[in-house]
């Protein structure tokens, strides 16, 4: 009986976590969001891009009399 | 600090996806917006919210943490910086309104958030996730806490002022977290108009318990200046200073602000306003980055009542030590004019201002004629 108490609890702890990581794992496949930005090539990529888009920075010209 | 490459700032670590149950199991849109099916990253980033926990947490952390004082936390309103700001301005609402915007502009922008600290490097300090996402229960010190208190606690606490020691207690390996509680940071639900009113805010008595107990080292000197001198009197070594700052828009229309030069001193002032909490009559004070003319960029003469409030304001400086040149013995302080706050320190526009904080010279600590009988054994 005490045995099967033991091997009841052990199946219990394996479930529970196995069905953490499901759920971890769930949101993964149905994210793009967790595609891109766990991988650092696409990240690089991606604001290599942002940063061809934006205009040169100028740098501030602080208007006399102004500030 | 260093600073991170564009695509650190975003890097999301699988361990935090794995390992943290609770926040690694949310859908990232649920917080954060976005569309998660959509493949293209230009076009899924489309009404992205990037920090989800400001200006209201609610939504995004409230399902399981109290954050029903949020708002109310100084490192999100901000308040004392208005109230000053709306005191300098009198009784102009018209004024009012502008100083709302210069704030909203400009001030405004420094705030925290949970996200600001627990997640990513605050967005005053050019953001970044901290830890590929991974929450942090204690915000790490330099990447959050100093990111921000910089220029002036930052340099103090860690011995970065030439010629000055770091704070005793960075010696002795602490972080923010252990004077500055999670308590304190998180707010108490009061909507405090100083940050020195904050009653959970740390004292040196909540460890330095013995300080005046009958066996304590240096007893007679401690329970002699106890209620007349704050701690930092004797034991803060000198600190940043700000003379000004101007806030103003650039030929691009760029918000932008500058500061004249800073400068290290240390002046022992008259304590403004005396309370329960800080009885003491002798504060050190600094002096705050703003001038008549600040805001006016936004309007003339903005801060009609600019001598409300003092520029010299009590400060608490983060470089402790034991020994300090003013505590070296009794008359390296008493009858030390050039360390007090006298009327010829004070700028002529200012000297108003600070009436209530310039030492007059009647009220300075007498030398002592026989020094061993005041000296204890520090």
């Amino acid at each position: 009986m005490k045995k099967l108490g033991y091997v009841l609890l052990l199946l219990l702890v394996a479930f529970s976590l196995l069905t953490e990581r499901r759920v971890s794992g769930d949101v993964r496949e149905a994210s793009e969001c967790i595609t891109c930005h766990t991988s650092a090539r696409m990240l690089i990529e991606a604001t290599r891009e942002i940063g061809r888009s934006r205009p040169a920075a100028t740098g501030r010209v602080e208007s006399i009399g102004e500030g | 600090m260093e600073p991170l490459a564009p695509h650190e700032k975003l890097f999301v670590d699988t361990d935090f996806l794995e390992e943290d149950g609770n926040h690694g199991s949310i859908d990232c849109h649920r917080c954060h917006g976005g569309d998660p099916k959509d493949p293209d990253w230009r076009t899924a980033h489309k009404d992205l919210i990037k920090d989800p926990t400001y200006p209201d947490s609610e939504s995004a952390c409230g399902d399981c943490h109290d954050v029903e004082n949020y708002k109310k936390s100084l490192h999100v309103s901000l308040e004392p910086y208005r109230v000053t700001m709306k005191t300098r301005g009198g009784n102009d609402k018209a004024a009012h309104k502008k100083l709302d915007k210069a704030f909203d502009t400009y001030c405004g922008q420094c705030h925290a958030s949970c996200g600001g600290c627990h997640i990513s490097r605050p967005a005053s300090a050019d953001g970044g996730l901290l830890d590929g996402h991974i929450f942090q229960k204690q915000p790490p010190m330099k990447q959050t806490c100093t990111a921000c208190h910089g220029s002036r606690i930052g340099k103090e606490y860690f011995g970065e002022n030439e010629g000055l020691k770091p704070d005793i207690h960075h010696e002795k390996y602490m972080k923010c977290g252990k004077c500055h509680t999670a308590h304190e940071m998180h707010g108490d639900g009061k909507a405090y108009e100083h940050r020195y009113e904050v009653e959970n805010g740390p004292k040196c008595e909540d460890c330095h318990k013995e300080i005046y107990g009958d066996h304590s080292e240096n007893v007679k000197i401690h329970t002699t200046h106890r209620d007349k001198t704050s701690c930092f009197v004797c034991h803060s070594q000198s600190y940043m200073n700000c003379s000004t700052c101007h806030m103003g828009n650039d030929q691009q229309g760029n918000g932008f602000f500058k500061t004249e030069p800073s400068w290290m001193d240390f002046k022992i002032g008259l304590n403004p306003s005396i309370s329960d909490k800080h009885p003491e009559k002798f504060v050190t004070l600094r002096h705050v980055p703003v001038g008549r003319d600040s805001f006016k960029f936004y309007g003339e003469d903005d801060l009609k009542d600019f001598d409300a409030v003092s520029t010299w304001k009590m400060t608490t400086p983060h470089n402790i030590r034991r020994k300090t040149v003013q505590n070296e013995s009794c008359n390296a302080c008493h009858g030390n004019l050039s360390l007090f706050l006298i009327n010829k320190d004070v700028e002529e526009e200012e000297k108003k201002a600070n009436k209530s904080v310039i030492v007059g010279r009647d009220l300075i600590p007498k030398k002592i004629e026989q020094e061993s009988a005041g000296k204890g054994s520090n």
